[in-house]
């Protein structure tokens, strides 16, 4: 085993440690909390539909699947695992999105017995062609949830016209009929490559000790598998399908989701690039910006107006959100002032404000155990360490800003709009 | 961790609620006033105006660049039911001095930035500035058309609204779009008066250390010594039975559809007169041990979701699900005969076990948590109980207490929102 303590003398210190088996362990002790919070979860998620091992034939598997197998995963051949941890108090769930499929457990009193709840269902799958046609129906269920709602819907749909190859395009659960296609034997063979040591991670902050968690967690996992998993690489160039697409549902005014595609080939930004983006996208369009104020002002966006720097593994764009009744009139605003400030520089004011407010946001993260776990697994999936983001903030400057806004070229954005339905009333 | 209350003037108390674990210091200003058709709709818009119009700043740009420098201060409006009273609130959220990279003190300075949001914002001759106005009325009516958009919410807002009728707990809290419409620069000045002379004000500081001006500051603040407070009587109307239960249905061009059902439950109370109420409604359909999750849903599987909530400060409770239309009159007997189960005391000691263990474990996790500690504080008027002492009052419900505040549960409504009709389909 392989360990390394991290310290910062602001925030404290954790460790990070390789365990034989190959899973990456990250414990933060926060002896002054009630709580602890931990996640045992894989690199694995929705974007992985074509894979295989090192050496053999890849397969390519339907869409959803790894979210269908979070759901299937809580059910163990003794019962349910929820009732599992009704009997120590802890609140337990977990989550799939486009890299990762994560279990949690947070508790206040427990902890080693939850702990070693979560170890064993994580390890213990159990599917037979009864249970997996149950939960078709409950899952078709959640997908009908996500057809209804507009956000979930701009924010695809803008996918499905950005991405030519990459399956980040496809939605997290996969569609009814893509997950009929699901059955007991293609479970296992995603679980039985993607759920080995070596591609797991474990993320533990809270009231608990470093060496007793290590070594419980080290007890407590199965081996090495020994192979390598091989992941499609998705060629995608730096263009988009179409750079407008709209649906109607029922809402009260149109909500848009305009993207600008990067390429940064098949791996993932950096813990700079992504540093870099949030800076941009504050100086660029944040509540103090002359952007905001214009776009405010004009009545052309309410309240409901964001920004964020989508990423994963070879993935990412930037990304602006509203509610507006002329999403073009946004679109049109938006890029005239990433020439602008091209052109005339940035407000040197406001690169300075946003650096402290990107510090003061990192200091954040560590009121909250939940928060902390959250972003360990950022650092196992993607790649850097927890206080990456107070040591590097620092260094970046105007031009690092700038260049990173060159990105944000019209030819690869892509509109998208849910308009509200006509009604005949 | 340790709260320390300090009366400052007639009906205005800070709470200190002392704890070491932060990296952050949060500031919140309550204010509780009686719920009115008449005034709801300036009440709600006023805690977004007062946080976007501050005199010291020449527009809300400039507090907003204020905030960026102070590490990110997060300002925020928020408006509330609590019972037959509005809770206005609004906070500031900031890192504590020793992170601050320049030797200054944002605790301090996010401390003064909030009385001055709160005691002196941008007006002119008794009135806000209309520029001002028209944008914070605009954003409030986005909010409140905003509102279908999503589809679980504006069901459970449809059905407090046919369960409460016109009594002003049914109504959306940013009043209707007319109402806000209305609104003038005059009329809103005199909300603001009205809420600093008469409102019961609670400032909660939540941090490591307590800003040394935060209370005494107040002092110099000549509205409130001459404040109009005559007492303050905290009593709301608990939701009436219904004899015969209304049934709406609306239907709008969605896939999946609501169904959302709501009871009476005999009685406002604080927390531990209510704590059996509380647990009744976790084993009915809390957590995943609960009756509606593992029968109706994952038994049965009738719907996606299916869970209860209990709303103690109004005398009621409400089932949320998402469900195919085909199952609509199925789920309704379903959950029915849950609640009937629960009233014949038809379950486990083991399920109780396990909620009590549940809320106990969520109640503790609050003193990690610096905005539930904030909203824990905030929502308990009466006499205020710490979430350890709430946590040990639930482990103390009795079997047969849960039974009786089952048998006060009785179906008041029933609100269905289905996908619109095919042509040549009969209603």
């Amino acid at each position: 085993m392989n360990r390394t303590v991290f310290k910062n003398s602001l925030l404290g210190e954790y460790t990070y440690a390789k365990l034989d088996n190959g899973l990456s362990v990250y414990v933060m002790e926060k002896s002054g909390f009630s709580s602890s919070y931990a996640v045992f979860g894989t690199r694995y998620g929705s974007i992985d539909t074509r894979f295989g091992r090192e050496g053999e034939k890849e397969i390519e598997v339907p869409e959803g699947i790894a979210h269908f197998l979070e759901h299937k995963l809580f059910e163990n051949e003794e019962g349910d695992t929820f009732a599992r941890f009704a009997k120590t108090g802890a609140y337990a769930n977990a989550f799939t999105t486009f890299d990762r499929t994560c279990y949690l457990f947070s508790c206040t009193k427990n902890f080693e017995e939850n702990l070693d709840i979560l170890l064993d269902f994580v390890q213990s799958p159990y599917f037979t062609a009864e249970t997996v046609e149950k939960e078709q129906g409950i899952i078709g269920q959640e997908i009908k949830m996500y057809e209804d709602s507009a956000g979930w819907r701009v924010f695809f749909n803008m996918l499905s016209e950005m991405y030519e190859n990459h399956s980040v395009k496809i939605d997290i659960a996969g569609t009814v009929e893509s997950i009929a296609k699901i059955d007991d034997k293609l479970l296992y063979e995603c679980y039985n490559t993607f759920y080995n040591p070596e591609n797991m991670y474990i993320c533990i902050a809270g009231n608990v000790s470093t060496d007793e968690v290590i070594s419980r967690i080290e007890r407590g996992t199965k081996k090495n598998k020994g192979f390598k998993i091989t992941r499609s690489d998705f060629t995608e160039t730096d263009s988009v399908k179409n750079r407008y697409i709209e649906q109607s549902l029922e809402v009260a005014k149109p909500i848009f989701c305009l993207g600008f595609k990067e390429n940064l080939g098949n791996r993932y930004p950096t813990v700079k690039e992504r540093i870099v983006a949030g800076i941009a996208l504050e100086v660029l369009c944040g509540d103090c910006s002359a952007l905001y104020r214009r776009l405010i002002d004009s009545s052309l966006i309410s309240d409901e107006f964001s920004s964020e720097y989508f990423e994963g593994r070879g993935y990412s764009a930037f990304v602006f959100e509203g509610e507006t009744d002329e999403p073009r009139g946004v679109a049109e605003e938006i890029s005239r002032e990433i020439k602008y400030i091209l052109e005339n520089g940035i407000d040197e004011k406001l690169l300075e404000a946003a650096k402290k407010s990107a510090f003061g946001d990192a200091v954040k993260r560590f009121d909250s155990v939940e928060g902390i776990v959250m972003d360990m697994i950022d650092c196992a999936v993607s790649g850097g360490e927890l206080f990456d983001t107070v040591k590097q903030l620092r260094e970046i400057t105007a031009e690092d800003i700038t260049e990173r806004l060159k990105v944000l070229k019209d030819e690869c954005s892509v509109l998208s709009v849910v308009n509200p339905k006509r009604r005949d009333l | 961790m340790s709260v320390k209350i300090i009366d400052i003037e007639k009906g205005v108390q800070g709470y200190y609620i002392q704890n070491d674990r932060f990296t952050t210091t949060l500031i919140s200003y309550n204010f509780y006033l009686p719920f009115k058709n008449e005034d709801m709709a300036e009440n709600a818009l006023l805690p977004f105006m007062l946080t976007s119009c501050c005199s010291r700043y020449k527009d809300y740009i400039e507090l907003n660049l204020r905030l960026l420098e102070l590490y990110g201060a997060d300002l925020s409006a928020k408006v509330s039911k609590l019972g037959d009273l509005m809770h206005i609130q609004m906070s500031i959220s900031v890192i504590n001095d020793e992170f601050s990279l320049d030797m200054a003190n944002p605790v301090r300075d996010a401390a003064e930035l909030m009385n001055d949001v709160i005691f002196r914002p941008s007006v002119e001759q008794g009135a806000f500035l209309e520029s001002d106005l028209s944008r914070e009325k605009r954003k409030t009516v986005e909010r409140i058309e905003g509102e279908i958009n999503n589809k679980r919410a504006y069901a459970s807002t449809r059905l407090l609204s046919e369960m409460f009728g016109n009594e002003p707990y049914g109504k959306f809290i940013y009043g209707t779009v007319s109402s806000v419409k209305e609104i003038s620069g005059e009329g809103l000045y005199k909300t603001w008066q009205n809420m600093l002379e008469k409102a019961y004000i609670r400032i909660n500081v939540v941090g490591k250390n307590l800003p040394e001006t935060v209370f005494s500051s107040l002092k110099n603040e000549d509205v409130l010594k001459n404040r109009d407070w005559i007492g303050f009587s905290y009593t709301t109307k608990p939701l009436e039975e219904n004899n015969r239960v209304n049934v709406v249905t609306d239907r709008l061009d969605v896939t999946q559809g609501k169904l959302e059902m709501g009871f009476s439950s005999g009685m406002c109370a604080d927390f531990k007169t209510a704590a059996p109420l509380i647990i009744f409604s976790d084993v009915f359909g809390g957590g995943p041990y609960s009756k509606l999750f593992s029968n109706v849903r994952e038994k049965q599987s009738l719907c996606y979701y299916c869970s209860a909530s209990a709303r103690r400060t109004k005398g009621f409770l409400t089932v949320s699900s998402g469900i195919e239309e085909e199952n609509a009159d199925r789920v309704v007997s379903a959950v029915l005969k849950e609640l009937e189960d629960m009233k014949q005391g038809k379950f486990d000691d083991e399920v109780v076990a396990s909620s009590k263990r549940s809320i106990a474990d969520s109640l503790l996790g609050y003193y990690d948590n610096q905005s539930a500690l904030d909203l824990w504080y905030a929502k308990q008027l009466e006499e205020s109980i710490s979430p350890k002492e709430a946590a040990e009052t639930v482990e103390r419900v009795s079997r047969e207490s849960i039974i009786e505040a089952a048998q006060r549960v009785k179906l008041h409504t029933v609100y269905r929102l289905l996908p619109s009709k095919q042509e040549g389909q009969n209603e």
